[in-house]
């Protein structure tokens, strides 16, 4: 019983920490959104092990877009994949040394899923952060 | 060595992470991320492969109004203050409800201001944001660079754009680290209703607008997902009437065809060239038109 107290304390420490971490997170992942404009959203996710994340958004035509992956407090804790309405793997930042941050050139409007997950390798739990900035 | 956690503790566990998070007790929506957190540490238990987890009362995303203000922009849309949600009405939006989605749709209305010439009333309609925000208990969250730097850069344009996205984003990060996701729904639902409503009389001799209105339906869905969870009749309501305008969304004849993307490592760029068309016909467009002014009608009477 012992041991389950001390678990459930750890648990909750690591809870809340995480929490505070999120906002760490954002004020950095800021820093790789300068001379795009946000769209205005803030999307966050606290992610255990394997766990992925997932949101649907709409790219438009005619735009450049920038998207933004941080957890931790290094970069490239984070991987970021980006699918299209068919599932079609457009991007994984995985494939580029876990980047935290990558440019779309959209010609077309495309209606895409966006996927996040920790990197194991680096990170085990933790708050993720994904923002997106656009310009024309 | 296969290892088991103590069921109660891993949802003792569970509800540490959802209070760690939240200002305020759990609310029925969030019981569902409760379920998830604990079967996907049962799951991993079982050392399966990599969980899915839909944390769709947390993250969704919708078109940014200041985004529609820009094709306006670029589109050299007349400008029509008849359009706008008068500044005066604001205190007419007493219920946190109706003041969160007014904020979205002022919010909109300033986007759209920010490309023409009309200093004081953008001054105007940023102080009504303001009001709204300080009503909502977001206004001094929001860092006060940006509101300082809103007057002095009132007739730039593009400042007004970033300044607009960041204050926004910052209303949308503290009233989601502080379980008001529903809050921010409806401030996002403002918005988006407000910058349809801005673009669909454009729509009828603008192609590019007119495509741009076609393109909504992943954004109206992800609304109608969001607002249903709601247990305030008001919303509920909402959610049934953007239910209706997602049905004609469905009805649009949109075709997609896959075209492997191009990085660019060395610029950290990716050229997505997929072809997509949406064919949106003057009925269909007076349907939605109908459709979204009776809804905006709603939020801002």
């Amino acid at each position: 019983m012992t041991k389950h107290i001390f678990i459930l304390f750890a648990f909750v420490s690591m809870a809340f920490a995480t929490q505070a971490q999120c906002e760490i997170i954002v004020d950095g992942c800021e820093e790789h959104l300068t001379e795009y404009i946000s769209d205005g959203q803030f999307y966050r996710a606290l992610l255990y092990n394997d766990q992925v994340a997932e949101f649907e958004t709409t790219l438009f035509g005619g735009n450049t877009y920038r998207i933004a992956a941080c957890s931790g407090e290094d970069d490239g804790n984070l991987i970021f994949r980006l699918y299209d309405q068919e599932r079609n793997l457009l991007f994984s930042n995985a494939e580029f040394s876990n980047a935290p941050y990558w440019d779309f050139v959209v010609e077309n409007s495309m209606n895409c899923t966006i996927e996040a997950q920790l990197d194991l390798n680096k990170q085990d739990s933790g708050c993720a952060v994904l923002l997106i900035g656009f310009k024309q | 060595m296969k290892r088991t956690i103590h069921p109660l503790l891993a949802t003792t566990a569970a509800f540490a992470l959802l209070f760690a998070s939240c200002g305020e007790a759990p609310k029925a929506s969030d019981a569902e991320d409760i379920t998830e957190v604990v079967s996907v540490d049962e799951a991993n238990e079982n050392a399966v492969t990599s969980k899915l987890v839909k944390l769709d009362s947390e993250i969704f995303s919708l078109p940014s109004p200041v985004q529609t203000a820009v094709l306006l922009s670029k589109s050299e849309v007349t400008y029509n203050e008849e359009l706008l949600n008068s500044a005066e009405k604001k205190t007419n939006y007493l219920s946190q409800s109706s003041q969160a989605l007014n904020l979205g749709v002022y919010g909109a209305d300033l986007a759209y201001l920010s490309n023409y010439n009309n200093a004081q009333l953008k001054l105007d309609y940023f102080k009504v944001v303001e009001e709204l925000a300080t009503e909502l208990n977001i206004r001094n969250n929001i860092d006060q660079s940006i509101i300082d730097r809103f007057a002095s850069n009132i007739d730039n344009r593009d400042s007004l754009y970033t300044l607009n996205a960041n204050l926004f984003k910052a209303a949308d990060q503290y009233l989601k680290q502080n379980d008001e996701e529903d809050v921010a729904a409806l401030v996002l639902t403002g918005g988006w209703i407000e910058a349809l409503h801005l673009s669909v009389e454009a729509a009828t001799t603008n192609l590019s607008i007119r495509n741009r209105v076609g393109e909504q339906g992943t954004a109206v869905r992800s609304i109608v997902n969001l607002l249903k969870k709601s247990e305030e009749a008001a919303t509920l309501e909402l959610a049934s009437k953007m239910a209706a305008l997602a049905d004609e969304f469905e009805g649009l004849n949109i075709s997609y065809t896959y075209v492997k993307p191009i990085p660019d490592a060395s610029q950290r760029v990716t050229y997505l060239n997929s072809k997509s068309k949406v064919e949106l016909s003057d009925e269909q467009l007076a349907k939605i038109t109908a459709q979204v002014n009776e809804i905006r009608q709603m939020i801002t009477q």
